[in-house]
């Protein structure tokens, strides 16, 4: 996936700067009211309530401060990506117990084929230190783009 | 939104959520990206818990038409069933009412939801 196709899939609106709750499932309730209150789906509690289930498959994060949370739900209408900050972290069960700082949702609907390229693309920029110290220390929508553009840019 | 709709809304997504955790190709791509699926019992059981909170006549629907076509749900735009793409009766097609009330598809069967 190029990185200006990866990057428009992100927006402004759906940048959480701090969550103000300090449990997965408040957060997640969080993430559904932005995604409804910006129309990018019809009902928020669908979405809460398959966020939590999809973290009974397994936890989504992955280490080192972040989690991918993701699923797909008829609830949107296309790959839609809620980026939000958690500066004090927030017990995720991840698997090297450490807090998660950085949150990635990924929706899609139940069709979409951008969706696993998306992810895979989010995780191998993750999975290089540097790139994912700059991830954890973004404070902006502007801050985050950046990173991945210059990210993106080197490849 | 009409309760026993969301519900069907979730129950397809679960449904989708099951099918993708059992299908080996995702599932090796999912855990070479470092994500562990080993809850699938756990997602089955919420699975069996909602199917108790839909009318049985409802869920007989669901099965038979998602046995029929992969999906019993269908989303409407522009009046348009998008499982088979007909036009809806401008009667049931009111986007005000349409979540309110559990309608199907005169044609397909499937359940409608509108987005």
């Amino acid at each position: 996936m190029e990185i200006n196709e990866f990057l428009s899939f992100f927006d402004n609106n759906l940048f959480i700067k701090e969550f103000q709750s300090d449990s997965p499932k408040l957060i997640f309730n969080e993430i559904a009211q932005s995604l409804e209150y910006n129309k990018c789906v019809f009902k928020a509690e669908i979405i809460v309530d398959l966020l939590e289930k999809r973290e009974q498959l397994g936890t989504t994060a992955i280490g080192k401060g972040i989690a991918i949370p993701h699923c797909r739900s008829m609830a949107t209408e296309k790959l839609t990506i809620v980026v939000g900050l958690k500066r004090d972290g927030v017990d995720f069960d991840a698997p090297d117990q450490l807090p998660v700082k950085l949150i990635f949702v990924i929706i899609a609907p139940p069709q979409n084929n951008m969706y696993l390229p998306f992810l895979g693309k989010l995780v191998e920029f993750i999975r290089d230190d540097s790139i994912r110290k700059r991830l954890l220390r973004v404070k902006s929508f502007k801050g985050l783009k950046k990173v991945f553009l210059e990210a993106g840019q080197d490849e | 939104m009409n309760e026993v709709l969301q519900d069907l809304v979730i129950l397809q997504d679960l449904d989708d959520m099951i099918a993708e955790a059992e299908d080996t190709d995702v599932l090796n791509q999912k855990k070479k990206m470092g994500f562990e699926i080993k809850g699938l019992e756990k997602l089955k059981e919420a699975h069996q818990e909602l199917t108790k909170k839909i009318p049985p006549d409802v869920l007989n629907h669901y099965s038979k038409i998602r046995k029929a076509y992969g999906r019993a749900i269908a989303p409407v735009m522009n009046n348009i069933c998008l499982g088979c793409f007909i036009t809806i009766p401008t009667f049931l097609s009111s986007k005000q009412m349409g979540n309110e009330i559990l309608r199907n598809c005169e044609n397909c069967g499937r359940f409608l939801y509108w987005v």
